[in-house]
């Protein structure tokens, strides 16, 4: 996820709580235009985009915080379950791009209704532009926990996370249109990308202790093409390993941890075997390898 | 300094920061940042709701200036913001000093 895009995500997450007005409107552009001048000015310092990014608005505070303090309506004051999921998600982006990892933020199906058009007149162009170009429905009833862009097979696919009363209910595919994973010879075998491939998670992935995801990645390349293995980290910090194959059943296989993990990485792969790091405070805490098939 | 602590001041320092220099929010907190030598490190959008609540008490004025492609509010004080600070500075002055009498008589 680029600098830009992490910016404008959080903008669309203060938009969120803001509520529509006149008054969001400036507030938004004033809080824009702060994190991309706090940003320069991370770059200034040697900082990469992203990191930068992800420090000004760290610093700026929580979107739910700073709609508070900024005289957020209603929204602002409710920490809703799905509330506090969606923040986890946008700040585990945020250090997805800090991994290195490109990500993606899809929103919501309501920017294609009346509701989502009189939000979106509230905000700045920059978001008005992520939001239109970023409209994959969410599935009715479900919270993007996060979604993330991965590059697998010489093509970028989108991945997104979807959890329902704190487990992890989907995990999803999307195929750029026009992309070449609609093309048998780059896209990924038994997936009909066209219509954007969906591998559903038959059977929940539980989240232990906690509501939230804290990341996911894919492993990608990493196993045959037939099958994808996707990385989950709860709010607890137990790190679970999906296999998401090319039919709809799906082998889940969790692995849980006993130990908080903030991050988790990919360090290396050789010969089929990738080694994640997983991170806490920034520091390594422990790690683990994952093969193909395994 | 803890936030806590320092939000009691906030808008002295926020005056401050503005006193005869019209800036944008990012440009007081980075005076506020500069002037105390990271002292002084807040919430950022803590600053920008003191000068929302500044400007409606009349204490600041706002305008908006095109910056690099984006609308950018840069305010000042006003009049009244002016006297505002002068009072708020003489009763801090007056505090500090008391603090630093009795910590002294205290030993």
């Amino acid at each position: 996820m680029s600098a830009d895009d992490l910016i404008a995500a959080y903008v669309v997450e203060l938009a969120r709580r803001l509520g529509p007005s006149s008054r969001s409107r400036e507030l938004l552009a004033e809080a824009e235009d702060h994190l991309r001048e706090a940003t320069a000015a991370g770059e200034a310092e040697g900082c990469s985009p992203e990191e930068a990014a992800v420090r000004a608005i760290a610093r700026f505070g929580g979107a739910w915080e700073a709609a508070g303090l900024l005289g957020g309506g209603r929204q602002a004051r409710q920490t809703s379950r799905r509330g506090l999921a969606l923040l986890v998600g946008a700040f585990c982006v945020g250090l997805g791009a800090l991994a290195g990892w490109g990500s993606h933020v899809h929103w919501s199906a309501a920017a294609s209704t009346s509701a989502g058009a009189t939000r979106r007149a509230a905000l700045p162009a920059s978001v008005v532009r992520t939001l239109t170009a970023n409209h994959d429905p969410v599935p009715a009833g479900r919270t993007v926990a996060l979604s993330r862009t991965a590059t697998a097979n010489g093509d970028t696919s989108v991945l997104a996370a979807f959890t329902r009363q704190g487990r992890v209910c989907q995990v999803t595919y999307f195929a750029r249109p026009g992309s070449l994973a609609r093309d048998p010879a780059y896209g990924f075998p038994g997936v009909d990308c066209q219509a954007a491939g969906r591998y559903d998670f038959r059977r929940f992935l539980p989240l232990s202790g906690g509501s939230a995801l804290r990341g996911a990645f894919l492993l990608s390349g990493l196993v045959p093409q037939e099958t994808t293995s996707v990385v989950v980290i709860d709010s607890s910090g137990g790190a679970h390993r999906v296999d998401v194959g090319s039919e709809p059943a799906v082998a889940t296989t969790p692995r849980s941890k006993p130990f908080l993990v903030d991050v988790a990485r990919v360090v290396g792969r050789r010969q089929g075997v990738a080694a994640v790091q997983l991170l806490r405070d920034g520091q390594v805490i422990g790690t683990m390898s994952y093969c193909c098939g395994g | 300094m803890r936030s806590q602590q320092l939000k009691g001041h906030l808008d002295l320092l926020v005056l401050t920061a503005l006193r005869g220099r019209p800036a944008h929010g990012y440009l007081v907190l980075d005076r506020l940042s500069r002037w105390s030598q990271g002292e002084f490190t807040l919430p950022e959008a803590t600053v920008y709701a003191a000068l929302h609540r500044l400007e409606r008490a009349g204490l600041l004025e706002s305008r908006a200036v095109e910056h690099a492609g984006r609308q950018r509010r840069v305010y000042r004080l006003t009049a009244g913001g002016e006297q505002a600070l002068a009072g708020e500075r003489r009763q801090w002055e007056r505090f500090a000093a008391g603090m630093q009498r009795t910590l002294e008589a205290a030993g």
